[in-house]
């Protein structure tokens, strides 16, 4: 039973999503995924998209944690996306505050955390497609003053 | 309330009769109509469940009148799980003497005619007649008294609500002002509500005002760290404001950490900052 958890690539941004119903090997076979992702790609960032979670155990917060600073390692910027409160909640009840990695609202807000910005082409090119451009100037950085 | 209840009638049933109110009445028709007349409802059983009494509260109380109950079985009076097993709970009484809940008061339900199950409170005594052993019940009507519990939950919960709102004051930002005593409970409820809110209202700053909380001490500063604690993992910012020379002396006196979150002395400074933190979207 393969279900590993896509890593996918939005413009040279990484992107995992974690959904809800995880086995414990699909989440072991994350770093690795991941890991692998980022030495191929060189990506400066990394989003890990929790929106979907409405369960995080001891175990995926403990490997969520680890990704992140693994990839950090990297020299990949990281940022925790979308966890709903509950989650939250759980998470600080089992001492799982995951201190040293970013957080943004949504997908959106973690693009921008990483200095990207969502923007619709020109109607002529191609009316369909958003792209993703570099974002300069931006407050970037963490939110902590 | 004497005046409630019917005027006394000869019953059919001769040996169980009230009180004639004759001159010429004695000892036991003044304890049979006592019974009859008591304002708690009185059921009496014998050892097969049949019912062999009920006063004239119980047939209030039940909707039944006295000629649908007397000689069927207890348990037409009684709820769901118990209905069932009630002949095997007086069966295990006559067998091992274990009382259960013999000569208790407790909470349960019963079952009028019309099928309304209600609250009730219920107290089973035993005795002997004429070496036939009786099981008597008293029951009281609960269905008030619960609802008035009810009400008194529901009312606390307004006020717990109403003490720890959460406003919306611009985009993106919410309040929380905490004012009077803040002890373990409120603390946690607001916090609960406050990062609710912020989930639902996809709000990117909360904002913590202690200007009205008299005495700042530990725990409510490991609440205020909890939430924003929180408030980080999902993604959203959190400051503090209110700060006074006296609660920063306490702050910094009891060792609290507080480099998690921003802080300001007043609410308008943190309302700067935060308005700041969302246009510039460097929340995060």
């Amino acid at each position: 039973m393969s279900e590993a958890i896509p890593v996918l690539g939005v413009g040279p941004v990484l992107l995992v999503s974690i959904q809800n119903e995880l086995t414990d090997r699909s989440v072991s076979s994350l770093h690795r995924a991941v890991l692998e992702r980022i030495q191929e790609t060189g990506a400066p960032a990394l989003l890990i998209d929790v929106t979907a979670s409405e369960v995080i155990d001891t175990f995926i917060g403990r490997i969520l944690s680890e990704t992140a600073r693994m990839a950090q390692l990297m020299n990949t910027d990281v940022v925790l996306v979308g966890m709903q409160p509950e989650v939250a909640i759980t998470l600080l009840e089992m001492g799982l505050e995951i201190p040293n990695v970013r957080t943004a609202m949504s997908l959106e807000k973690g693009l921008e955390a990483v200095g990207y910005r969502i923007t619709k082409i020109d109607d002529d090119a191609n009316p369909s497609v958003a792209d993703i451009t570099e974002s300069l100037g931006t407050g970037v950085g963490d939110a902590k003053d | 309330m004497g005046h409630q209840f019917p005027p006394p009638k000869k019953s059919a049933k001769a040996g169980s009769a009230p009180a004639d109110h004759g001159p010429s009445f004695d000892r036991a028709d003044l304890f049979a109509s006592i019974v009859d007349y008591t304002a708690d409802a009185i059921i009496a059983i014998n050892e097969a469940c049949e019912v062999e009494y009920l006063n004239r509260a119980a047939e209030r109380l039940f909707g039944y009148g006295r000629e649908e109950v007397l000689g069927h079985n207890i348990n037409m009076l009684m709820s769901k799980p118990h209905q069932e097993r009630h002949d095997d709970y007086v069966a295990t009484y006559l067998r091992t003497g274990a009382k259960v809940i013999l000569d208790t008061w407790r909470e349960t339900e019963g079952r009028k005619k019309d099928g309304t199950i209600f609250p009730i409170e219920l107290g089973v005594r035993e005795c002997w007649v004429a070496d036939r052993r009786i099981f008597t019940g008293i029951v009281r009507d609960l269905t008030a008294l619960k609802k008035a519990q009810e009400e008194v939950a529901r009312k606390n919960a307004d006020i717990r609500e109403l003490s720890t709102p959460v406003i919306n004051v611009a985009d993106g930002v919410l309040v929380l002002p905490l004012i009077g005593t803040v002890d373990s409970a409120r603390a946690r409820d607001s916090m609960e509500m406050a990062i609710t809110r912020m989930a639902q209202d996809k709000a990117a700053v909360l904002i913590v005002d202690i200007t009205g909380v008299p005495a700042f001490d530990t725990m409510v500063a490991n609440h205020i760290i909890s939430m924003a604690t929180c408030i980080r993992l999902m993604g959203g910012h959190s400051i503090l404001t209110g700060i006074s020379p006296a609660t920063a002396l306490t702050i910094v006196g009891l060792g609290v950490d507080l480099s998690m979150l921003s802080t300001r002395a007043t609410l308008a400074q943190g309302l700067e900052l935060a308005v700041d933190l969302v246009r510039n979207g460097t929340t995060g």
